[in-house]
């Protein structure tokens, strides 16, 4: 159980860090700022 | 697991009751409210807490040994599917859409309780038992059946055949696609590469970045930024002309259009269809600020062919305002809705 | 030994002489190009050297000599609008759709057959590898006929546009004169490498001749697009023309004719779309053939076909809505009219139906995969499941739908108190139906995952981390769609327009990296039963019919789409449509009218199965008796 969750989270972490990679790269490939909304 | 099917079908049963009291009229839906900006989401976040709920419910309903057939299941979900759409969604739905929806969630139910083998044999069972009259309340049921079932059919045909003294479905186009260039006061416009004048920076620029920025909050109300109010009388630039632009807007426009530009204005409701509503996403939100300024110059009566029925009765602006006083009421439309116009870059 | 060197030297100077024929036309159009320029020119220059007329290239803006007629002023009457006593258009329209039908299933099948006979070259399954080898050369029967009647539709076509459009057939004509030799070469090659390529099966069935063989088919597929894509830039220069000044005068330079702003992104959907029909008709072949088929070896090879010929048509049914996408794109870039007519104007209710259509298509596919999980064993563990998958892609399914203007009495406008429904009008915006669909895509990857680990469990050391780590990513995939289009209300149109690329490659990431992963731990897993083929369900075979008349369906749609966004031109904003049919039909109309073309498509194509059973009875009936000749087999027999 413990070795699952553990799996888990890592799962979790770089699933979470390659779609927000995916997110600013090609919003940033076409010139455009992912982050629009909470940089101000 | 157990708790979690518990909380679950807990879910469910008060679902269910708020949809039967909005059913009957007991509660009026708006009790819960649909937030505004965040009615679609919500709209789906609410069905996603129904079908959980509905598999707590069959879970708690089969651990007790009374587990629901599965035919009636699918019935069920159906026709919860139809009521939830008629009677919690508000305004009301067109008939054309629930259709649309009702027949998707009946291939859904479909594919649901026929996508293995046992359930689909389970599913059948009781349509198979009143069609092979397996006992005496088949039997019954089924000559029950061999007497509704054209009656029904009749029914239908008969509504369908039968004169009706309503209006006809109009498939308006709203927003039909403008000419390439417009003609305003002697000066022609090429819409796809027209820019508002005013538009501009401190410099004098055109920026849409700034002027973006400078923008009340959608749907909130709020200023975007706390010191960027236009009615600040120190105000150069953008800001200024929002002000103009409002001032013209509050001469002209809002009669129709509304003090809160949502189409609703004191003359609204005489008009079929309503004016437009400004802070839907679907109206200035996806267009060009040049769709927009040569509407407001033409008016109902330049819309083209492909506008039919033309049902608008929108003046040609360009008789009584400037091209000035259009772009900057344009502005004002942007600014005060917190949408910002289409670009095509 | 000799027997074979001469065997080996004879198919590779037949390949040879496929790859001449394939340079033929080009060899033929060198100088073709260069006569339409220069001839000209040189002659008016020594006749009146300053009378050389110079135009402007309405696309590329360019600098030209003129040297063609400019389009014809055309006027209702029998002189450029000969008739019946019907309406001309239509005729046309129902000519152009079956040619279409046909070329694009001709065209496809190769492809099919070329990626069918390599993987069977490349499995070292012998018994598979001959199974493949085989469903490869049915493949190609089945088009055979279907090609000559392709090409007798071709023909009617021609001859309808030259006794109803004879001025616009004449200006097209004169415009892609040399374009359209070209073609006609082509198409005498396309059959020459056909017909070696079908009647060689045989005699080159082993080792390097089957190379030989395998790379025929590679040039056939080669001569065929190059064939579609000429045909496809006739329509992208009635679309967006190019390469002629205003008046529609040829400027002589025939590429910039053809390389118009729409041409590539035609080509690429129109070659996805025609891989995807193909599956589709072959898949429906197949479940005809399994429901008709009486012993349980029929239904085990039948079964197998379907779902080939489904899983070939899906793989491209996938990035065909991508692709879709950029052609939408580049008609936005190109007149934002267009686009407006199209997405939001006069023919956005055509594409309320075309997402109807787009929909059922991949609710059947994932229908199907859930169905065949029944033919193995071991995949009940997933089959509790579906029902959220279900959910999924409904939800997905009613906000892809979910017209942006509905159609409503005008009591019901007054009831909603405007256009726009406050809740429902937000599912008709692009943000909420990219998410709607992408959310359709990632579901149909999550059922082919599944049924692909369906019968087997993994044996690798990670398998556990490998497991959750899929469960997560699938998760993640969802919540991502979902956010970017959420977030897309609160951002502006143009960095919204933007969201739908992240979206798409989240969607695209599933599809490789799952498959990847998948495969990876799939190897060498342990099985737990067989795949029991021709035991899947009746019904899935009714979802594959309904798959390819989904398909055929929506070819119809958005031909129309695509043609009637010219609205009252023949050829955009150059030669105007004066006949009495420029108006654009109501929906009704189109519909009934798509539908009667897919009704006479399918009935047609039966009858070319239907022959194709013929032959193929015949033979063993022939062994048997002895007697050459002998009677075929009553229709009603298969």
């Amino acid at each position: 159980m413990g070795q699952s969750i553990m799996y888990g989270i890592i799962s979790v972490i770089i699933c979470v860090a390659y779609f927000t990679l995916i997110d600013h790269v090609f919003m940033d490939m076409q010139g455009l700022d992912y982050w629009y909304l909470f940089r101000k | 697991m157990k708790a979690l099917m518990s909380i679950g079908a807990l879910v469910g049963v008060v679902g269910l009751l708020l949809l039967v009291g909005m059913i009957f009229d007991v509660i009026p839906s708006n009790t819960v409210r649909l937030v505004e900006g965040y009615m679609p989401f919500q709209m789906l976040l609410e069905f996603t807490c129904y079908v959980a709920g509905f598999a707590g419910l069959s879970y708690m309903a089969s651990s007790i040994g009374m587990a629901i057939p599965r035919f009636w299941q699918g019935i069920g979900f159906w026709a919860f599917v139809l009521l939830y759409l008629k009677f919690r969604v508000y305004p009301p739905i067109p008939f054309s859409v629930r259709a649309m929806y009702g027949t998707v969630s009946l291939v859904a139910v479909f594919m649901w309780v026929s996508a293995n083998e046992e359930d689909w044999k389970e599913f059948k069972r009781p349509i198979m038992n009143v069609l092979d009259a397996s006992s005496g309340t088949n039997k019954l049921l089924r000559y029950a059946y061999l007497i509704l079932l054209p009656i029904i059919i009749g029914g239908f045909s008969f509504n369908a055949m039968v004169p009706k003294s309503e209006e006809p479905i109009e498939l308006r186009t709203v927003h039909p696609a403008p000419p390439a260039s417009t003609k305003v006061h002697g000066k022609t416009f090429v819409l796809q590469t027209s820019q508002n004048p005013y538009r501009v920076n401190p410099e004098g620029k055109y920026d849409q970045e700034f002027t973006n920025a400078n923008i009340v909050e959608q749907g909130m109300g709020r200023l975007m930024k706390p010191n960027a109010n236009p009615w600040d009388e120190k105000n150069e630039g953008y800001l200024k002309y929002v002000r103009e632009g409002g001032e013209i807007f509050f001469q002209n426009c809002h009669f129709c259009h509304g003090d809160n530009l949502n189409g609703r204005g004191l003359h609204a409701f005489a008009f079929n269809p309503i004016p437009a509503n400004f802070t839907d996403p679907g109206t200035i939100a996806q267009l060009q600020e040049t769709f927009i300024f040569w509407r407001v110059s033409k008016g109902g009566i330049g819309l083209p062919n492909e506008g039919f029925p033309w049902a608008s009765v929108m003046p040609p602006w360009e008789q009584h305002l400037t091209v000035d006083e259009i772009w900057k009421v344009v502005l004002f439309e942007y600014w005060h809705t917190g949408y910002y116009p289409r670009t095509w870059d | 030994m000799g027997r074979v060197t001469r065997k080996n030297l004879f198919s590779i100077m037949a390949l040879c002489a496929m790859v001449g024929l394939l340079l033929l036309p080009i060899v033929m159009a060198l100088p073709s190009p260069a006569t339409g320029e220069e001839a000209p020119t040189a002659d008016g220059a020594k006749k009146d050297g300053d009378k050389v007329e110079k135009g402007r290239d309405v696309y590329y803006k360019t600098e030209g000599i003129v040297v063609g007629a400019p389009a014809p002023k055309t006027m209702d009457g029998p002189r450029d609008y000969p008739r019946y006593n019907f309406e001309s258009r239509v005729l046309l329209w129902f000519a152009n759709q079956q040619h279409l039908y046909y070329g694009s299933f001709v065209l496809a099948v190769p492809i099919f057959c070329m990626v069918i006979e390599f993987m069977g070259v490349m499995t070292k399954d012998k018994a598979l590898a001959k199974r493949y080898d085989q469903l490869a050369y049915d493949f190609i029967k089945i088009s055979l006929t279907a090609y000559s009647l392709t090409a007798i539709l071709g023909g009617i076509l021609i001859f309808t546009f030259l006794t109803l459009y004879p001025a616009f057939f004449g200006y097209l004509s004169s415009i892609f004169r040399p374009v359209m030799h070209i073609y006609a070469l082509m198409f005498v090659a396309e059959s020459g490498t056909l017909y070696v390529y079908y009647y060689g099966w045989d005699k080159m069935k082993e080792g390097f001749l089957k190379w030989i063989h395998l790379s025929m088919s590679v040039i056939l597929n080669v001569i065929g697009t190059l064939l579609m894509m000429l045909a496809n830039s006739w329509i992208g220069f009635m679309m967006s023309p190019a390469g002629v000044d205003e008046q529609g005068r040829f400027l002589g330079n025939i590429w910039h004719v053809i390389h118009t702003a729409l041409w590539n992104p035609l080509n690429v959907h129109r070659l996805l779309g025609n891989m995807a029909f193909g599956g589709g008709v072959v898949a429906a072949y197949a479940a005809y053939k399994f429901l008709a088929s009486k012993t349980d070896e029929d239904r085990a090879h039948y079964d197998w076909m379907g779902y080939i010929a489904m899983a070939l048509g899906v793989a491209f049914l996938i990035p065909l809505p991508f692709a879709g996408y950029w052609l939408m794109r580049e008609v936005y870039a190109y007149r934002q009219q267009m686009g407006i007519t199209l997405m939001g104007g006069l023919l956005a209710w055509l594409f309320i139906i075309q997402a109807t259509m787009i929909g059922i298509l991949f609710l059947s596919t994932n229908y199907y995969l859930w169905q065949a999980m029944g033919r193995m064993r071991g995949a009940e563990k997933y089959q509790r499941y579906i029902k959220y998958l279900v959910f999924l892609l409904a939800c997905g399914y009613l906000v892809f739908i979910t017209p942006h203007t509905m159609v409503m009495t005008p009591a019901e406008l007054k009831a909603m108190g405007g256009q726009q429904h406050p809740v429902l009008g937000n599912y008709g915006v692009m943000s909420a139906k990219n998410g709607g669909i992408n959310v359709i895509i990632t579901t149909t990857v999550l059922s082919f995952v599944w049924y692909m680990r369906g019968n087997k469990v993994s044996t690798v050391s990670w398998a556990k981390f490998g497991n959750i780590f899929m469960g997560v990513f699938f998760a993640c995939a969802y919540i991502n769609i979902i956010w970017l289009a959420i977030y897309g209300y609160y951002i502006p149109a143009n960095v919204r327009v933007g969201l739908s690329v992240p979206q798409v490659a989240t969607t695209l990431s599933c599809l490789f990296f799952m498959f990847a992963l998948n495969s990876v731990m799939m190897k060498g897993a342990k099985q737990m039963g067989p795949i029991e083929w021709g035991k899947i369900s009746v019904r899935s075979q009714y979802a594959l019919i309904m798959l390819a008349t989904a398909f055929t369906w929506m070819m119809g749609l958005m031909g129309y789409i695509r043609s009637s966004v010219r609205l009252f031109w023949h050829v955009n904003e150059i030669m105007r449509d004066n006949s009495p049919w420029a108006y654009t039909h109501t929906t009704g109309f189109a519909a009934n009218m798509i539908s009667f073309n897919v009704l006479f498509f399918w009935l047609s194509i039966l009858f070319v199965f239907w022959l194709g059973s013929l032959a193929a009875k015949k033979a063993p009936v022939e062994a048997k008796a002895g007697v050459p000749g002998s009677v075929p087999q009553p229709a009603g027999s298969h």
